[in-house]
């Protein structure tokens, strides 16, 4: 007896719709043969009415529940129970510090703008807040679903009483503070080289000229590359907000990040464009005769390099002092 | 105080926990999942087939049952049969329900060994 019927086939397709496709066809498959079978038990030689088709679909209960039942795997969600508690712990310390940065670094960009109309400086102001923030949720979000995809561990919480992790010592202990810093610092940096370069300036008081310590164009052309700082960044500083406490996952996390940011530190320096020429020129103008400083200023780019690497290489040092090694990963 | 809806309530937790060990028992012959639930039924287990299906797909891909169609017949039914690995999880299954039973029982009637 083979039933063909409207109402089945939309009953199997309920069920089915949202598994993977070679189980889709198989289970529909068994579902179609289990329905004939419940008919031919319920009408026997009979031809099954409307009615009959109802009330055995309704026997074997909702399609939503049948559906759950059969999609009962950890792979539909995009972050798990596994991770949800941390991923929402994260947002909420993520985007106050995010919307906190990007409300200061709009106020001091257009510190020198004074000529803007109040209206279309909140329309700036609400509009990157707004974009800011979503850009730091699409982060943190994309961050916990490849966690969950890669099934990556980062429970604090190990399975086994003797994987706990010992009581962290004054020094191994991140504290909440220092990561919000982290975190608003990484925000004030992107921000504030995206949207206002030109507010990092020189003033020449007796002639009252401004002059952009930046190459605004170059910098505005390597947007992505303060992108990728500003990422690195607040991702180094997620893994320790996980943990709270310098273990080997923070501990290899910053080394990959800051080896990662200092790559395209030196790449961004190397070439003599992100300092603004005319600074260099006009500033040692100024102190001619005195050979130290006109010699810092002609090697300005490097010396922000040799900056930036001190303080990328520091804080490796100081993260590799504090981990503990003599616990595990977790 | 409603007896009756925490006795159900108990009931199906304690079936919910033999209902494996129960689906293994039938299928060291090949059978089809609809054959399945009419014979436990008939046994005065009650199941639903929409528990039973996804079950037996589960224990499919634990790798207790293994399954294939019939389409010989004039409809095509898909027949489940135990693997090795679930004949030997079925006998070891087993063996502790048999001894927590009789565990059980005994301090059920009031008959375990202990200081009174």
């Amino acid at each position: 007896m083979m039933v063909k019927n409207d109402l089945i086939e939309r009953y199997i397709y309920a069920v089915t719709k949202d598994l993977s496709r070679q189980t889709r066809e198989d289970v529909s498959k068994e579902l179609h043969s289990l329905i004939i079978d419940m008919l031919e038990e319920r009408c026997g030689e009979l031809k099954p009415t409307e009615h009959d088709i109802h009330v055995v679909l309704t026997e074997l209960g909702q399609p939503k529940e049948l559906a759950e039942k059969y999609n009962h795997d950890e792979d539909k969600y995009l972050i798990g129970p596994t991770y949800y508690g941390q991923y929402k712990m994260t947002l909420k310390i993520v985007l106050p510090c995010v919307i906190l940065g990007m409300v200061v670094s709009s106020l001091i960009g257009y510190i020198n703008e004074p000529d803007i109309q109040w209206y279309s400086l909140v329309a700036e102001l609400v509009g990157s807040t707004v974009g800011g923030t979503f850009f730091a949720f699409s982060i943190v979000t994309l961050l916990f679903a490849i966690f969950q995809y890669k099934k990556i561990d980062i429970d604090v919480y190990p399975n086994s009483l003797d994987d706990l992790p010992a009581v962290p010592k004054e020094k191994e202990r991140i504290s909440k503070k220092e990561v919000i810093f982290g975190i608003g610092f990484s925000v004030l940096f992107m921000t504030l080289f995206l949207m206002a370069p030109q507010i990092f300036s020189v003033v020449l008081t007796q002639e009252g000229r401004v002059i952009p310590i930046f190459n605004i164009e170059f910098i505005r052309s390597t947007w992505y590359i303060v992108i990728i700082f500003g990422i690195l960044g607040i991702v180094r500083e997620i893994f320790r907000l996980i943990h709270l406490r310098y273990n080997i996952q923070v501990m290899v996390v910053t080394i990959i990040t800051n080896v990662i940011s200092a790559f395209f530190a030196i790449f961004w320096l190397r070439n003599d464009h992100v300092i603004n020429p005319v600074m260099i020129t006009e500033l040692s103008n100024l102190f001619v005769g005195e050979a130290f400083i006109v010699n810092l200023l002609s090697n300005i780019q490097n010396v922000f390099l040799c900056l930036i690497l001190f303080a990328l290489v520091l804080d490796i040092i100081i993260t590799v002092l504090n981990t503990n090694f003599s616990g595990n990963m977790k | 105080m409603d007896h009756n809806e925490i006795v159900t309530g108990l009931m199906l937790e304690l079936r919910r926990g033999t209902l494996v060990m129960l689906v293994l028992s039938q299928l060291e012959q090949p059978m089809y999942g609809y054959n399945l639930v009419k014979n436990l039924n008939e046994n005065h287990i009650a199941i639903e087939a929409n528990t039973l299906y996804p079950l037996m797909r589960r224990l499919e891909s634990q790798g207790l049952l293994v399954s294939e169609w019939e389409t010989s017949a004039n409809k095509p039914r898909k027949y489940y049969v135990l693997t090795p690995d679930g004949k030997i999880v079925l006998e070891k299954i087993k063996t502790h329900w048999y001894e927590s039973i009789n565990h059980i029982n005994l301090i059920l009637e009031g008959e375990y060994d202990g200081e009174k």
